[in-house]
């Protein structure tokens, strides 16, 4: 009988800063969900696999939650469900929020030899998911190889309490006195061409060692991560047309915030910073394009920099008028906001850098792989040891873009190993084909 | 392992063409990576559009009937009406078919103001305020009630609905304190039924409904 059980607490939280906008700009196109994947040496184990991530989720609280609306926000609730291990059966970065219906808001899947997280954004950024992710492989060649492992098992290299995992960081490293005065916004560079059927994304992705892209980048003098976004820049740029080389190319790129301020979050806390080149007043040679990034990463990636951006986007949660407004009314407006934002935005760059694993689990791993949703094109970096991952998401059918940036690294005596779902304008006709192919190559 | 020489790239996996220009590749395939999605599950959509079409339909076919057979638009004004309401509810009903407490809570709402404009529109005879509006209250109040129980669900699943349910019971007070209601004994049942139900649920659930209701508006 109800009346008789004793009452119990289910605990809830709200959503962190950055969380707020990702329910309400979902859209078939955009599922806001992104991929981390490992692949190992040996195919998967299913029920190890759902062993390992059951015992995994348990050291993050902040995982087992259900999204549900309440009048003026979504909020997080506790729940007790348990992951369900399945065959990777959906398509790369699928929907996982459906309204009404009570599920976790992360998936874990396996395909052979591979294990995918894919995360809904609200939930978690990159670093907060590869957390997970890392646990979850670690509890599995824990099992897989227990003979192995049976009197050393090596340590995972990251502590932190639930109520430090659950913090909201954004709300600790508020600011109301520094803030950004609103800058006026220019239209970018965008690729307009035909998407893909049913709103797939493909996913396309290039694996080099990261040793030879570090040379390379070397000879422009510069760092890998400045060495790949200028190149994406230029690959970005052989496919304008004439009259959109006045419009820069501007990439946002999403910084992990706990480098500059110290937390052990598992939830999001990322800001953004953005770099442009404008081919119109420029020779938009490579080695043009790297100094000029170079320069604004420089400029961008200070402490001082990333609060006030940070603090400028807090604001907009604190503000009064926007938190009384009923939630069908803050969805509208805040895709309304997102179309227009997205107009002075031509690509993302996430780099999720550097994944460390104990060097013990060197011999069963191969690579980590990283995919994020975009409704436009997106380019996606992480390594593991010697192997860089390239992972290129998009929605649109051509893949010229991809070919470009991938081209001009094997131009730079760069090895590249492609890997690709099948959601790409396949099999076109024969003629259209090569005449496709040889007007790039005069392009380049 | 596959490869294409405009590229210059390798190719893992089994693929017709490069991934990159579609060009030709050469090499050996090797096991694909990535599975084949079967695509186009069912559309949920479908059944709302299906339904809308069969709504206009009919209503064409009222229009055309009464037109043809009395020269104008008469009964068929009536018919359209109850083709509207039809079509409301039942979408509404497939718009919420996969969480069961928020359709009833939905259905409730649409229902009894459905048949207040009815009453209003067919001369006022106050059988939408008499009977309908304390009634559905208590059948949804008591089918939230045990659907809860029956299906096992936990608190936060349900208190929201018996919480606006019970609020919705004091609806046909207030339209007897106002004048309107002329038969009142359903009135009178449903007052207190809620009253009763309302002291239950804050004396023994008092502080799940003040989370529930806290977590629902917290701004």
């Amino acid at each position: 009988m109800m009346i008789l059980r004793r009452e119990m607490h289910t605990p809830w939280s709200r959503l962190d800063n950055a969380a707020k906008i990702f329910p309400s700009t979902v859209e078939r196109s955009d599922t806001r969900v992104f991929r981390f994947s490992c692949e190992l040496t040996d195919d998967i184990d299913p029920e190890l696999l759902q062993k390992a991530a059951e015992r995994a989720v348990e050291s993050y609280p902040n995982f087992s939650v259900v999204m549900k609306k309440g009048l003026f926000w979504y909020y997080l609730e506790s729940t007790d469900l348990k992951p369900v291990v399945t065959e990777e059966n959906t398509p790369v970065c699928a929907a996982i929020y459906e309204e009404d219906v009570r599920s976790l808001l992360y998936r874990v899947t396996y395909h052979k030899s591979r294990i995918n997280l894919e995360v809904f954004h609200v939930l978690a950024d990159g670093t907060g998911a590869l957390m997970l992710l890392k646990t979850i492989v670690y509890r599995y060649i824990i099992y897989r190889y227990a003979d192995l492992f049976d009197e050393d098992v090596p340590a995972l290299d990251n502590d932190g309490s639930f109520s430090q995992k659950n913090a909201d960081s954004f709300l600790k490293y508020y600011d109301k006195t520094k803030k950004q005065r609103s800058k006026k916004m220019m239209k970018a560079f965008r690729l307009h061409t035909e998407r893909l059927d049913n709103n797939r994304l493909s996913a396309i992705e290039g694996f080099s060692s990261v040793k030879s892209v570090i040379t390379a980048a070397h000879k422009y003098k510069t760092t890998l991560t400045v060495f790949l976004t200028a190149v994406y820049i230029k690959a970005l740029s052989m496919e304008m047309s004439l009259q959109s080389v006045r419009k820069p190319v501007v990439i946002n790129i999403p910084v992990n915030l706990r480098q500059f301020f110290p937390s052990e979050t598992a939830k999001n806390f990322f800001g953004m910073m953005s770099v442009q080149y404008n081919f119109s007043d420029r020779d938009g040679t490579l080695e043009d394009i790297i100094t000029q990034v170079s320069e604004q990463f420089k400029e961008q990636l200070t402490k001082d920099k990333l609060a006030i951006r940070m603090n400028s986007l807090a604001a907009l949660e604190h503000n009064f008028l926007v938190r009384i407004a009923p939630l069908p009314l803050k969805n509208r407006v805040l895709r309304i906001a997102r179309h227009i934002t997205v107009k002075s935005e031509t690509s993302v760059i996430s780099n999720v850098g550097r994944i460390q694993m104990p060097e013990e689990f060197d011999g069963f791993i191969k690579s980590f792989s990283v995919f994020v949703s975009t409704g436009n094109i997106q380019l996606n970096i992480c390594s593991f040891n010697d192997v860089l991952q390239m992972g290129i998401t998009s929605g649109y059918a051509s893949t010229d873009v991809q070919r470009n940036f991938f081209r001009l690294l094997t131009s730079q005596g760069i090895d590249v190993r492609i890997r690709s779902n099948d959601s790409y304008a396949e099999r076109p006709v024969k003629e259209e084909v090569s005449e496709e192919c040889s007007s790039a190559e005069n392009a380049e | 392992m596959q490869q294409c020489g405009k590229c210059r790239i390798t190719v893992d996996g089994d693929k017709d063409r490069c991934p990159l220009c579609q060009g030709e590749l050469t090499g050996e395939p090797e096991p694909e990576m990535y599975p084949e999605i079967k695509e186009s599950r069912f559309e949920s959509s479908f059944l709302l559009r299906l339904i809308a079409f069969i709504a206009i339909s009919a209503a064409a076919v009222c229009v055309g009937t009464d037109f043809i057979i009395s020269g104008g638009i008469t009964w068929s004004l009536i018919c359209i009406g109850g083709i509207v309401c039809a079509w409301l509810t039942t979408s509404v009903g497939i718009t919420y078919r996969r969480r069961i407490l928020k359709n009833i809570t939905w259905e409730l709402i649409l229902i009894t103001s459905l048949s207040v404009i009815w009453d209003k529109f067919t001369g006022w005879h106050g059988w939408s305020v008499d009977f309908v509006l304390p009634c559905a209250s208590i059948c949804a109040v008591i089918s939230i009630f045990i659907i809860a129980k029956v299906l096992k669900m936990k608190s936060g699943e349900y208190l929201l609905y018996l919480i606006i349910g019970g609020f919705y019971g004091f609806l046909p007070l207030i339209c007897l304190i106002a004048g309107l209601t002329k038969i009142t004994y359903p009135t009178v049942i449903c007052t207190c039924l809620s009253f009763i139900f309302m002291a239950a649920l804050f004396l023994f659930r008092g502080k799940t409904t003040k989370d529930e209701m806290e977590r629902r508006f917290h701004l």
